[in-house]
């Protein structure tokens, strides 16, 4: 959040005045969006959007609380995988024994998001939209090659995750659409590894890292970094994971990717940690995250 | 077991504390709970500069809405210390209630009142105001160059106008016997520079005020406060209204830690505003407000010490920097104790302080738990394991050989209050400690390697108990208890004294019960404000007990003679024949004669016949002051494991120590162990508010920018150890002593003591975040897959 | 149910009338969309249980339960929560009896100045009704949002011990 609370605003209260619509059905949203676009604001958890109205780095006119809408709330499976609604909470993704079947790298990111309340309120949809470089979901979406599924009055349209964010609290999201869906496919190995970097257990990461690993006979086939906190939107590692492509499973090998990693990320100082320790921990960390996916038994 | 030749009935048992049931049930009410007919919510327009004038208010848009202005101008025109504890010698003024010179983000420029807080919110944010703004001054080194900006021109201090120079608001050097001689005698001198961070308080509750104007001009008021009398005179002052028609409630404490033992910056606030409205007016600080209202002082500190071969400590040198921020709270004491805190750690013959306190435009520094004696505990307490393994002596012998003891002279309140001390656990603190944590097993740094590395350290200390002595000194210290008995036997204790939760009441009602022999059951605390109640000083200090529980028992113990006075007119035997018992079984005090089944009387019985006859109410009201401040000690013993690549470290056990005379309330106590552990640990570990250029704090002024350490980041309750050493301070109620502060004063300097032991690395920069530490830890570390030394990136410019 | 579309007025324009039950009352509240649950229930509902400290999900003394689950008031609009059954602090205790878990923070000193409790007393409620028997471990992952700066945790995590062993579910009566 790129806002300064020095004065004159408040948590206590949100001052600013709107209206408010619970739609009834998605289409009806839909069609709510399709008229007034971004001036009906999607409310889900409200764990993000609400911090903005206290401090007014937002005005609303009109918010539409999508939480209820049925159908937003599974989690499915599919022939690729999973496909996850938009209001599906982090606690629903703890909980799902689909998730925990197919991604479960995705549930223990989902443990990593703000403690029990937050993990009941925060919505996965909410996490992706609000465009945050710390969005805890997005790493291990990331280098599980999800999808989002946004949609219109004029239907919908499939975008990878790699290209949804396109800068801090920016996404390529249309005012008149909403993002109802997350497809996941399930990952060919089960070789994955994630960790939050925190000042304290609870808090917004430093730096998150996920990382899935394929290897054939002590060979990496293919690999996944995702970072976040650590350049405008979350990001893949992608340098780091082509040169360790086809090179042998062993800690030099993995230890090469995180100093390739810490090279392609663009990392910056606020009050959580400094760009020169973001590097660091971004070495370390990859290699350390690699060596434990592959000492997985699998 | 305590040493005490009585075995108590109500002291140093654990049944629940007084008032616990309303918190644990949401009943208990703190300010922010207060909620008034007609009120009316007030908000603060904050300055969005660090250093400015304003040049133009304009509240007509927020009139127009319908809320209540006030501005600079409608404020009374006086210069005032929020702080009103010390001799008028002592108090430097600098604030005034609303500014139209901000010298901090978040200074109080104007303020609105209106039915609805969100309405009062949006008429705040239709006023309009001009600023001049000048050039921040945010480096304490910087603010005493001659290139800096002047943030304060002068200050009033006992009457006359004083003019500051180069932004140092106090110097204060202190100096007792040679301190070159003892360098010169010295075998060695042993040299570090430390420098402490700016821990904000973060207590619970934001800091409140509701005021209600009184149809005879005076005012009713319910502050967040640690002192209902202070904020009653302050406030006498500021609005020139008898201090017989301001009344100040004393309410619940959602925490404090030394962050409202001055009256704080809202109280004045709603004060003005409620005159103004004619209403009831409440402002609630949010939590954005309240991290630019106080924090505790950070400091440098350069330490000399002079040690010959076999351990004796001779000389101490220190020059402290103190970062004031905008308003200088009370900077005077702050370097006095932090001189009395070294001088009574250890016993140097030589020591000379050098103590300035400086401005800079940032949040305004106060007492925070230890008051001082973090910042030298950490720098002293760090000095003496370096000087210990330089020497090739344990550093526990180090500290055997020359701690400030029994029958030695201990001047922690600063210079002007000495006393002797009268009670000392020390030794069985080092030892039981030494124990609980496996010392004798301690390897040296030189002996781990790979890249978790564990290591153990410890550090002493003390606090004192209040800021008594026998003489004077430069703040006032004493408190008041009224304690009578009802007509049933039971016992109300009407008093102003404070708890922040530590459990003080609670403490204070035993000691009554104790000295009158009744059970705890039937000692209940009045809800009290500054009309019924005598003077009591504040909570502060670690003084709740020690002073504020023994003006209770001085109380009681005038109460208790007349109940035997008029017990013997009852049972027509002389008052030195009767006897006073607690049946804590039946729930009753009983009067008797020893041997003489018939004459035996209950106190309610008592106390009901002596109404019957008129002959008056068991009561008494007392002051008193202690002719001494105790050290309650404090030893505290830590086992981190370190990562040396990553920089993060872990505390995975500890022992924490105490000797605070006997124990009032076992369970609370070692709560109050746990807290100041937990806080200091995080004193040294990750707390901070750091600034930016422009005087915001870093990141969003959010609680999100102010990382406390969680349940999970602390040893386990199986690997957190606490014991007391119950030595009996004669001087104390019931030979009790103090306890809060000491419980973290040593903590700091244990984790980087034990850092130390496991990584062969001195930090001498607290907090000691990752960022900061990590630099030096790789460079003592071998990368165990490449086998290349692992040097700290460069920097990205 | 069909889309609400309320008019954007100024004061008092969009109000709306909403149900609360708390505690096991219902009630009927007059608030308007940027109202927060928090404050309702402080200032409309009179139970000044749940605290604000931060604002911002930082602190969680502003938790209660709703339907049930533990969430946070402070970032809740009280609108979306028409309709919800809520538990308050204040609802555990029947009368003036105490609620077992309250009886723990009170006899192993989990409460000190007590401005934290009734969040962590509502998340103790939370983690035992889902797991009567939780391990320290459990315990300390389960309050690790709650932030209380005077007890540094380890009563805390007494007091639920001891709830744990006095619920009715573990057989133990006091
Ligand atoms: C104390 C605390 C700790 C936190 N810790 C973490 C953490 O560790 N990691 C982390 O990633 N986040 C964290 N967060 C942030 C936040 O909880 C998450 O980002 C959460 O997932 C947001 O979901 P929500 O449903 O609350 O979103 P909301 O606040 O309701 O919405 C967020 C944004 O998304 C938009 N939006 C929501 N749903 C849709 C939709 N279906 N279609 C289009 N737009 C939509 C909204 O309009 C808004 O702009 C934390 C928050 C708090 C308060
Ligand atoms: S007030 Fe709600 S989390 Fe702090
Ligand atoms: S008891 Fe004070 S914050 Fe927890």
């Amino acid at each position: 959040m790129e806002y300064k609370l020095a004065s004159n605003t408040t948590t206590r209260v949100i001052s600013q005045e709107f209206d408010y619509s619970v739609p009834a059905s998605l289409e009806e949203a839909l069609e709510l969006r399709d008229e007034h676009g971004d001036d009906v604001r999607p409310l889900a958890g409200g764990t993000d959007l609400l911090i903005q109205l206290k401090a007014d780095v937002r005005t609303e006119s009109h918010l539409m609380y999508v939480n209820g809408l049925d159908e937003l709330d599974d989690v499915s499976e599919t022939e690729e995988g999973l496909e996850i609604g938009a209001t599906v909470t982090y606690d629903d993704l703890m909980n799902s024994s689909l998730v925990d079947q197919h991604v479960p790298i995705l549930a223990e990111a989902a443990s990593d998001a703000g403690g029990v309340q937050v993990e009941k309120m925060g919505t996965i949809g909410g996490n992706l939209c609000n465009g945050s470089p710390a969005a805890s979901t997005a790493p291990p979406l990331l280098i599980l090659g999800a999808e989002v599924v946004l949609e219109s009055v004029d239907g919908e349209r499939i975008v990878p995750i790699e290209e949804f964010f396109t800068g801090p609290k920016r996404t390529v999201l249309e005012p008149n659409e909403l993002l109802t869906s997350v497809r996941v496919p399930t990952p060919a190995s089960d070789r994955w590894a994630h960790e939050e970097i925190k000042r304290v257990t609870e808090d917004l990461a430093k730096v998150i890292v996920s990382v899935s690993l394929e290897c054939d006979d002590g060979t990496v086939t293919d690999c996944g970094i995702g970072l976040g906190c650590v350049a405008p939107t979350p990001i893949r590692a992608t340098e780091a994971e082509a040169a360790i492509r086809g090179e042998p499973a062993t800690e030099e090998t993995f230890a090469r990717a995180g100093e390739i990693a810490s090279d392609e990320i663009s990392p910056i100082s606020d009050s959580r940690s400094t760009a020169e320790y973001r590097r660091l921990i971004t070495e370390t960390k990859v290699r350390d995250l690699l060596v434990d996916a592959h000492e997985t038994n699998v | 077991m305590p040493k005490n030749s009585k075995s108590f009935h109500a002291i140093g048992t654990d049944s629940p504390r007084k008032g616990g049931k309303a918190k644990v049930t949401g009943k208990a009410v703190y300010a922010p709970d207060v909620s008034l007919p007609g009120m009316w919510h007030g908000k603060v327009l904050r300055s969005p500069h660090p250093n400015a004038t304003v040049v133009d208010i304009d509240t007509s848009e927020a009139e127009a809405m319908g809320a209540i202005c006030i501005t600079p101008d409608d404020v009374p025109d006086v210069k005032y210390n929020e702080r009103t504890i010390s001799v008028p010698d002592a108090i430097y003024r600098d604030n005034r209630v609303l500014t139209d010179r901000p010298r901090q983000v978040g200074e109080g420029i104007a303020a609105v009142a209106a039915e609805t807080e969100e309405k009062a919110e949006r008429a705040l944010k239709a006023i309009d105001v001009t600023y001049e703004e000048h050039e921040p001054v945010i480096d304490p080194e910087f603010a005493v160059s001659d290139d800096a900006p002047a943030i304060h021109e002068s200050i009033v201090r006992d009457g006359e106008v004083e003019p500051i120079e180069n932004n140092i608001a106090v110097e204060r050097d202190i100096s007792v016997g040679d301190v070159e001689q003892g360098f010169a005698e010295s075998d060695h001198v042993f040299e570090h520079s430390f420098e402490t961070g700016r821990t904000y308080h973060a207590q619970l509750e934001n800091k409140t005020t509701v005021c209600r104007p009184e149809p005879d001009g005076g005012i009713t008021v319910w502050p967040t406060t640690q002192t209902v009398h202070n904020v009653r005179q302050l406030l006498g002052e500021i609005f020139d209204i008898n201090l017989s028609k301001v009344n100040v409630k004393r309410l619940e404490l959602g925490g404090s830690f030394g962050s409202s033992i001055q009256t704080n910056s809202v109280t004045p606030i709603t004060v003005a505003l409620a005159m103004a409205a004619d209403k009831p007016v409440k402002i609630v600080s949010s939590r954005e407000e309240d991290m630019y209202d106080h924090c505790r002082y950070p400091s440098k500190l350069d330490v000399k010490i002079g040690a010959n071969d076999d351990g004796t400590l001779n000389a101490v040198e220190m020059d402290v920097l103190a970062d004031v921020g905008s308003h200088n709270i009370q900077a005077f004491p702050y370097l006095g104790v932090v001189a009395g805190f070294t001088a009574s750690l250890y016993d140097f013959e030589h020591l000379e302080f050098r103590g300035r306190a400086v401005y800079t435009n940032k949040a305004p520094a106060c007492a925070m738990q230890g008051f001082g004696n973090p910042q030298a505990t950490f720098a002293v307490e760090c000095m003496i394991d370096a000087i210990a393994e330089e020497l090739g002596i344990d550093q526990l012998e180090l500290i055997r050989k020359n701690y400030v003891g029994e029958g030695d002279t201990f001047w922690g309140q600063g210079p002007t209050i000495k006393s002797v001390v009268k009670s000392c656990g020390v030794e069985e603190l080092l030892d039981q400690g030494a124990e609980a944590i496996g010392w004798d097993e301690r390897t040296p740094p030189g002996e781990k390697d790979g890249r978790y590395r564990r290591g153990i350290g410890m550090a002493r200390g003390f606090h004192t108990s209040g800021t008594g002595g026998p003489t004077p000194g430069e703040a006032i210290d004493y408190s008041s208890a009224l304690v009578k008995i009802n007509e049933d036997g039971s016992v109300d204790v009407v008093s102003a004294l404070q708890d922040h939760g530590g459990g003080t009441r609670s403490a204070g009602a035993r000691i009554v019960a104790e000295a009158l022999d009744v059970p705890i059951e039937n000692v209940e605390l009045s809800p009290t404000d500054s009309r019924n109640t005598a003077y009591d000083v504040a909570t502060h200090a670690t003084r709740g007990v020690y002073a504020g529980g023994a003006a209770m028992k001085k109380a009681a113990e005038s109460v208790r003679e007349q109940l035997l006075e008029n017990a013997s007119r009852l049972l027509e035997v002389p008052p030195d024949a009767i006897s006073l018992e607690a049946d804590t079984d039946e729930g009753i005090g009983r009067v008797f004669v020893e041997g003489v089944p018939d004459k035996e009387l209950t106190v309610g019985e008592v106390a009901k016949r002596a109404e019957l006859n008129n002959w008056g109410t068991m009561a008494a009201v007392e002051s008193n002051r202690q002719v001494a401040c105790p050290p309650a000690y404090a030893a505290q013993f830590v086992e981190v494991e370190v990562d040396m690549e990553t920089g993060e470290i872990d505390i995975l056990r500890t022992a924490i120590g105490n000797d605070s005379g006997t124990i009032v309330n076992p369970k609370l106590a070692a709560g109050q162990q746990h807290g100041g552990f937990y806080r200091g640990a995080g004193y040294a570990l990750v707390e901070d508010t750091q600034y930016d250029e422009n005087g915001a704090i870093d990141g969003n002024g959010l609680l999100t920018d102010y990382r406390m350490l969680t349940t999970m980041d602390l040893p386990s309750n199986d690997e957190t150890e606490t014991f007391f050493v119950e030595t009996e301070e004669p001087s104390g109620p019931f030979g009790a002593k103090g306890l809060g502060e000491a419980c973290i004063n040593p903590t700091a300097a244990a984790v980087a003591n034990a850092v130390y032991n496991a990584t062969g690395v001195r930090f001498t920069d607290i907090p000691m975040t990752p960022e900061k530490i990590i630099g030096d830890l790789r460079a003592e570390y071998t990368d165990r897959v490449t086998g290349k030394p692992m040097v700290p990136a460069e920097d990205d410019d | 149910m069909s889309s609400e579309k309320i008019t954007h007025g100024d004061d008092g324009g969009n109000e709306r009338t909403i149900e609360l039950t708390i505690n096991d009352e219902t009630h009927q509240v007059r608030v308007k969309p940027n109202e927060l649950l928090l404050n309702v229930i402080r200032d409309k509902l009179d139970l000044t249980g749940p605290k604000y400290a931060c604002g911002t999900g930082e602190c969680r003394a502003c938790s209660i339960l709703v339907d049930g689950e533990p969430e946070l008031s402070c970032l809740r609009l009280a609108v979306t929560a028409d309709g919800s059954e809520i538990t308050t602090v204040e609802g555990l205790s029947d009368g003036r009896d105490l609620h077992e878990i309250q009886q723990s923070y009170l006899s192993e000193g989990g409460s000190q100045c007590g401005f934290c409790t009734p969040g962590f007393v509502i998340m103790t409620k939370d983690l035992l009704d889902n797991n009567p028997d939780p391990t320290e471990e459990e315990i300390r992952d389960h309050l690790k949002g709650n932030i209380c700066r005077c007890t540094g945790y380890n009563n805390i995590v007494e007091a639920v011990k001891v709830a744990a062993d006095r619920s009715p579910e573990n057989g133990e009566s006091e």
